[in-house]
C-alpha cells in the first residue's frame, strides 16, 4: 500500500527524475529475406507468446447455459452438440433467438421426398428469398425421385452432394456457429437424424451501391469508396491486388454484437509481427459492442492520449491497395465504409492518393501547399494575437496603423474577437454536417460572408481577423486527412491561448511542447516521426515524391519481407533500342 | 492523466513565472510615434515634438489647422503633432501620455530630427537613452534640421497618399534614386560618433520658405552645373514646404558643417552608398548646352591608406558608369571614337568634386567622414596602437590622390542625335 502524498510531494513528483517503469513495448522485428521463405510462418518469440496465453483463456460461458443440464449429449442439442431430433434442434434456434417473441426468425419446416423431416431457419430480410424459394425449397421439395434408396440415415450428405443448387454450402456442427450464420444471413438446412446443419449462402440484405469518395476526393484517380458491406471492400480491395498472397482473416469482436472484422495483409510481404500483434491486439478486446472501424480504432490505437491519429483512416479502396503493397495492415469492420492502415507515420497522413497518380513535379507541389496549409491553419490564429498583443513592432506600420485603425470601434480585446469568430467558424462548420442537404452546402458559404460581413459591421470584430480565420479555415480544408484536420483544430485554440498568454515565446513553448509528445508516440511499434526522426534510410516518397519509377524500395520502417519494390532500373525500355530506330543526324534538322 | 496534469502545471509555472502576461497590450491601447523632433528648451531642457497617427476612419478626413488656444498641437493629415518642454526625452514622453490618452509607443518610430541648434552644441546626451530604450528601433533615421525640429514636423505632411509612415519612408529611400543625401539609421550614426575609424554624418534637412524661385524675366539665364544647394534653398514652389537635402558632419557628437547637395554626391560615391543620380555636365565643345547622365558606381570604390614617413596616403579608386540622357548640342559623341570625349569629360569633373569634398572635410573640419580609419588601421597591430595613433586627428594631414575610370555604357534610345532642319538650310545626310 502506498501512503497518501502531501500537496507538495505531489508537485515533487512532477519536476524531480524517477526512474522509468520498464514497459514492454511492441516493435517490428526485422526479418531477413532468406529466413522468411523458408520458414514464412516464424512467428517472433515475444509475440508468439502474446499469442499463446490468449489461446488459454477460457471463454466465459453465459449464466443462463450453466445452469442447463448436461444430459445425454447425443440428443440435446446444446452450445457445443448438435441433437439429431429435429424437434430439440428447432428447439435449440428458437430459444436462441427468443422465438416466438422475436418475430425475425423463421423457421420453415417441410418434409423431403415425403419422408425426411426437415427445417430451414433464417433471418426474415437478411436473406435472398428467390435463392430460398428457387434453389433450396423448390430443389428439395420437387426432387422425390432423386431420394431412391429409402435409406432412413442422414441424407444431409446427399442432399449436399445432389440436390441442393446454392453456390456455397457447407456442414457445421457447432450450434455456436449455425446461430452465427444465421445472424450473417444465411440460410442452415437441418434434416431429421443427422447431427450437422448445412449452410446455404443466402445473404441479401440492402446495401448501399459503391459510391464516389465523400471524404477523400481527388481531381485524378479512382472514383470509387468503400461501402457498409465488407464482403464487398474486400472485392474492391482484390480488384486492385490481383495476388493470391493477399490473405484476409476474420476476427468477430464485441460480445454482443459479434461484429466481423477483416484483417488484409500481403502473405510474404508484409512483417507477420505486425499482423499478428493487430490480431493479438483485436482478438483480446474484450467490449460488449463495437460499431465500425472508429470504435476498434480506440480499443487498438498505441497512444489514446495523443493528439494526433496513429492509423490511417481511408474510404478510398486504391490507397488501401497501395499500403497494403508497402507492406502494411489493413483492417476492415463490417458495416463501416472505411479502412484502418497501420502501421503509419505522420508523413502518411499528408499525402494524398493523387500524388501518385500526378506527375512527380505537381505530386511535390501539392505536398508542400499541404504542410503549408497545416501550419497556417495551427499558428496563424495564434501567431496574429501574439504580434498584435507583444510584438507591434514586427507589423509593418502602416499594416498597424490600418489594423488599429478597424478596431478602434472594437470594444473586445484581440483574443475575444478570435476566439469568438473562431467558434463561430465551428459552428457554421458543425452545423453545416448536420443541416440537410442543399441548404447544407449553401449555408458554410453564406453563413461565413453573412456572418463575417455583419460583424465587422457591427464592430465586434475587425476586418482583419476576418481574413486571418477565413485562412485558417481554407488551410484546415486543405490538410487531407479527416482526423489529422481535426486535431489541428483542437491545437489552434491551444495555440490562441498560449499566443494571448505569452506572445511569440508561448507559441514557442507550445511548439516545443505538441512536438515533444508527437515524437514520443508510435503507431504499431513505428516512431510517429519515422523515417526523419529516428533516422532511418532516405525515403523517395517524403516529401519530395520523387518520379515512381525512382522510388525503389518500401518504407524503412514497417520491415517488409521484401524490402525492394522494383529492380534498379525499372524502365527496361531505356537501355533496349527501339524496334524502329534511325541514328539521328544533323541533316535530319534541315528544311524545318 | 499523469501527462495532461504535468502539462497543466508547466503553464501555470510559466504564467506565473514570467511576467510577459502583463506586458501584452492591445494594438489600440497605444499609439505609434512616427517621428521625434528635439529642440532646445526654453524653461526646461528639452523641447520635444512627436507627431503621431490618429485612428479615425480611413479617407475623408479633412486637414484641421490646429486648435484654436494651442497652435502647436494640432492635426496634420490624419496625424497630431504635439511639442512638449520637459528634462529628458522618455519623460517627456511620458508626461504626454497625460494629454494622448493612449500609451505613446516609439516602437514604430521612424526619425529622429535634432535642430541644428543643439546638433552643434553636442548631442551626446540626447543620444543616450535613445541607444539605451529598448522601443527605439536601430533603423530609425536620424536627421539634423536647418531651423528647429519643431517647425519641420509640422510641416511633414503628405500629399500624395493618405499614409504619413509611407511617405517617410519613401522619403527616406530617395537617396537611392538622386544621391542627395544619405541614409543614416541610428545604427550608423550612433558608430560614427563612437568610433576611432571616423565621424558621423547625418542626413541635413529643412523647410523651404518658397522665396528662391525668383519670379519670370525675360535674361537669358546661364548654365549653372553642380549647382550647390543646402534644405531650404531649392527653388521651388508648391508640393510640401519640408526637404530633404546635403548631409550633416560631425565631430564627436557636434556638429561641425555641412555637405550640400553634390558634395553630399562625391561624399556618397566615395564610401560606396551612391546608387545612382542624374549629373548635369557642360558640353566641352559647345559651352551653354548640357549633357545630363545617369551615373552610378561601376563597381565598388577601392579605398587604399598607406603611409609614407608617418604620412598617411589615401588613394581612391573609382569606376563609374554612365548612361547618356540628353546630348542637346546634338554632337554625335556616341560614336566610338568620341566617346572617350565623354568619359574624360565625367571623369575630370568627378575626380575633381571628390579631391575638392575630401579636402574640405580635410581644412575645414578635420572630421573623416568617409571612415578612411578602417583602411588605416590595417597598418597597426593592436587596436591600442591604433587609438594611440589617433587617426581622427591626423585625418587632415593625409595626402589624397583620387583616380576616376569613366565608361558611358548607354546612349539611351537613340545612337544618334539627328540634326534639326530649318527652312533657311541645307541638311544631307551622310552617304554610306
Amino acid at each position: 500500500m502506498r501512503k497518501k502524498k502531501t500537496l507538495f510531494q505531489n508537485l515533487l513528483s512532477y519536476i524531480t527524475y524517477k526512474e522509468k517503469e520498464p514497459i514492454k513495448e511492441f516493435y517490428i522485428p526485422e526479418i531477413n529475406e532468406k529466413e522468411s521463405s523458408q520458414d514464412q510462418g516464424n512467428i517472433p518469440d515475444h509475440t508468439n507468446k502474446g499469442h499463446e496465453r490468449n489461446r488459454g483463456i477460457i471463454k466465459p460461458v453465459p449464466v443462463a447455459e450453466m445452469r442447463k443440464e448436461k444430459t445425454a449429449g447425443q440428443n440435446q442439442a446444446s452450445d457445443n452438440t448438435v441433437s439429431t431430433n429435429i424437434q430439440q434442434n428447432m428447439d435449440y434456434i428458437n430459444q436462441k433467438f427468443n422465438a416466438p417473441d422475436n418475430k425475425d426468425i423463421i423457421i420453415r419446416q417441410f418434409t423431403i421426398a415425403k419422408r425426411y423431416k426437415a427445417f430451414i431457419a433464417y433471418l426474415d430480410g437478411m436473406v435472398d428469398r428467390v435463392t430460398i424459394n428457387h434453389f433450396i425449397l423448390a430443389a428439395l421439395m420437387e426432387n422425390d425421385d432423386k431420394f431412391t434408396n429409402g435409406d432412413e440415415s442422414c441424407q444431409l450428405e446427399f442432399i449436399l452432394l445432389n440436390v441442393l443448387q446454392t453456390n456455397q454450402a457447407k456442414k457445421l456442427d457447432t450450434p455456436r456457429d449455425v446461430i452465427y450464420e444465421i445472424l450473417s444471413g444465411n440460410t442452415v438446412l437441418y434434416v431429421d437424424g443427422c447431427d450437422y446443419y448445412l449452410v446455404n449462402e443466402t445473404k441479401g440484405y440492402d446495401k448501399r451501391g459503391v459510391e464516389t469518395p465523400q471524404v477523400e476526393g481527388v481531381v485524378l484517380g479512382s472514383q470509387e469508396a468503400f461501402n457498409e458491406t465488407l464482403r464487398t471492400n474486400i472485392t474492391l480491395i482484390r480488384k486492385y491486388i490481383k495476388n493470391s498472397n493477399l490473405t484476409t482473416e476474420f476476427i468477430r469482436v464485441g460480445i454482443e454484437n459479434q461484429q466481423l472484422c477483416a484483417v488484409l495483409s500481403i502473405n510474404g510481404l508484409t512483417n507477420p509481427a505486425i499482423v499478428d500483434e493487430v490480431k493479438r491486439r483485436i482478438k483480446s478486446i474484450k467490449s460488449d459492442a463495437i460499431l465500425g472501424d472508429g470504435m476498434l480504432e480506440q480499443f487498438i490505437e498505441d497512444n489514446p492520449f495523443s493528439l494526433v491519429p496513429t492509423m490511417l483512416t481511408t474510404e478510398r479502396p486504391d490507397r488501401t491497395a497501395s499500403h497494403l503493397l508497402e507492406g502494411k495492415v489493413a483492417i476492415l469492420v463490417e458495416g463501416a465504409p472505411f479502412c484502418k492502415i497501420v502501421p503509419i507515420s505522420l508523413v502518411s497522413l499528408i499525402h494524398s492518393p493523387e500524388d501518385a497518380f500526378m506527375r512527380w513535379p505537381y505530386g511535390t507541389l501539392l505536398r508542400f501547399v499541404r504542410v503549408f496549409a497545416i501550419a497556417i491553419s495551427t499558428l496563424l490564429p495564434g501567431l496574429y494575437v501574439a504580434l498584435t498583443k507583444f510584438h507591434q513592432e514586427m507589423v509593418p506600420t502602416d499594416l498597424l496603423i490600418a489594423i488599429a485603425k478597424a478596431k478602434e470601434n472594437v470594444p473586445f480585446p484581440t483574443v475575444v474577437e478570435v476566439i469568438l469568430m473562431e467558434l463561430s467558424f465551428e459552428l457554421i462548420r458543425e452545423a453545416g454536417i448536420r443541416i440537410p442537404g442543399i441548404i447544407g452546402n449553401t449555408l458554410g458559404i453564406i453563413g461565413a460572408l453573412i456572418l463575417g460581413q455583419a460583424a465587422v459591421q457591427a464592430n465586434i470584430v475587425s476586418p482583419v481577423l476576418i481574413i486571418v480565420v477565413a485562412v485558417t479555415g481554407l488551410g484546415n480544408f486543405a490538410i487531407p486527412n479527416y482526423s489529422l484536420a481535426l486535431s489541428v483544430r483542437l491545437a489552434r485554440f491551444f495555440f490562441i491561448f498560449l499566443g494571448a498568454l505569452l506572445g511569440f515565446y508561448g507559441i514557442t513553448i507550445g511548439l516545443a511542447l505538441i512536438w515533444v509528445s508527437l515524437f514520443n508516440i508510435k503507431s504499431f511499434g513505428v516512431p510517429y516521426f519515422s523515417p526523419v526522426a529516428p533516422k532511418t534510410s532516405r525515403s523517395a516518397d517524403l516529401f519530395i515524391r520523387y518520379p515512381v519509377w525512382n522510388q525503389e524500395y518500401r518504407p524503412d520502417y514497417v520491415n517488409a519481407l521484401r524490402k525492394k519494390r522494383q529492380t534498379k532500373i525499372s524502365r527496361k525500355w531505356t537501355q533496349q533500342n527501339p524496334e524502329n530506330n534511325y541514328d539521328r543526324e544533323e541533316s535530319d534538322d534541315e528544311g524545318r | 492523466m499523469r501527462k495532461v496534469s504535468l502539462l497543466l502545471i508547466t503553464l501555470f509555472f510559466f504564467f506565473i513565472m514570467t511576467a510577459c502576461t502583463t506586458d501584452g497590450k492591445e494594438i489600440d491601447d497605444q499609439v505609434y510615434a512616427l517621428i521625434l523632433g528635439l529642440d532646445k528648451g526654453v524653461d526646461n531642457k528639452i523641447r520635444l515634438t512627436i507627431q503621431y497617427p490618429t485612428y479615425k476612419g480611413g479617407g475623408g478626413m479633412q486637414k484641421s489647422e490646429g486648435g484654436g488656444e494651442d497652435k502647436k498641437s494640432g492635426q496634420i493629415d490624419n496625424t497630431v503633432v504635439t511639442t512638449i518642454e520637459a528634462s529628458s526625452i522618455l519623460e517627456g514622453i511620458n508626461l504626454l501620455n497625460t494629454v494622448t490618452s493612449r500609451r505613446i509607443s516609439l516602437v514604430h518610430l521612424k526619425k529622429v530630427v535634432f535642430s541644428e541648434y543643439i546638433a552643434r552644441q553636442g548631442i551626446k546626451n540626447y543620444l543616450e537613452p535613445l541607444a539605451r530604450f529598448r522601443e527605439i528601433r536601430r533603423i530609425t533615421q536620424i536627421a539634423v534640421c536647418r531651423g528647429s525640429a519643431e517647425d519641420f514636423i509640422n510641416e511633414n505632411k503628405t500629399l500624395i497618399g493618405e499614409s504619413i509612415s509611407k511617405s517617410m519612408e519613401l522619403m527616406t529611400s530617395q537617396s537611392q534614386n538622386t544621391g542627395y543625401f544619405p541614409k543614416t539609421p541610428f545604427e550608423t550614426f550612433y558608430k560614427g560618433i563612437l568610433s576611432p575609424y571616423g565621424q558621423a554624418y547625418s542626413t541635413y534637412v529643412g523647410i523651404n520658405d518658397f522665396k528662391h524661385l525668383k519670379p519670370l524675366s525675360e535674361a537669358t539665364a546661364p548654365l549653372r552645373t553642380e549647382y550647390p544647394i543646402l534644405p531650404g534653398e531649392i527653388p521651388r514652389t508648391g508640393d510640401l514646404a519640408r526637404e530633404t537635402i546635403g548631409t550633416a558632419v560631425f565631430d564627436g557628437d557636434r556638429m561641425v558643417g555641412s555637405l550640400n547637395s553634390y558634395e553630399t554626391r562625391y561624399f556618397m560615391m566615395v564610401s560606396g552608398g551612391f546608387e545612382k543620380g542624374i549629373f548635369t555636365l557642360e558640353d566641352r565643345s559647345m559651352p551653354g548646352s548640357a549633357i545630363p547622365f545617369d551615373v552610378r558606381l561601376g563597381r565598388k570604390p577601392k579605398v587604399k591608406v598607406t603611409f609614407n614617413n608617418g604620412v598617411p596616403i589615401i588613394d581612391v579608386n573609382l569606376n563609374i558608369e554612365a548612361d547618356i540622357g540628353a546630348i542637346q548640342s546634338r554632337i554625335p559623341y556616341e560614336k566610338l571614337e568620341r566617346i572617350d570625349e565623354l568619359n574624360d569629360l565625367i571623369a575630370d569633373i568627378i575626380q575633381n568634386g571628390i579631391k575638392k569634398t575630401i579636402e574640405k572635410t580635410q581644412k575645414e573640419w578635420n572630421t573623416d567622414i568617409f571612415s578612411f580609419g578602417y583602411q588605416a588601421a590595417k597598418h597597426f597591430f593592436t587596436i591600442q596602437e591604433f587609438e594611440k595613433y589617433n587617426w581622427l586627428r591626423h585625418y587632415k594631414e593625409a595626402k589624397v590622390n583620387v583616380s576616376v575610370q569613366a565608361n558611358v555604357r548607354r546612349t539611351g534610345l537613340m545612337t544618334e542625335s539627328a540634326p534639326v532642319r530649318y527652312s533657311n538650310q541645307d541638311v544631307l545626310s551622310e552617304e554610306k
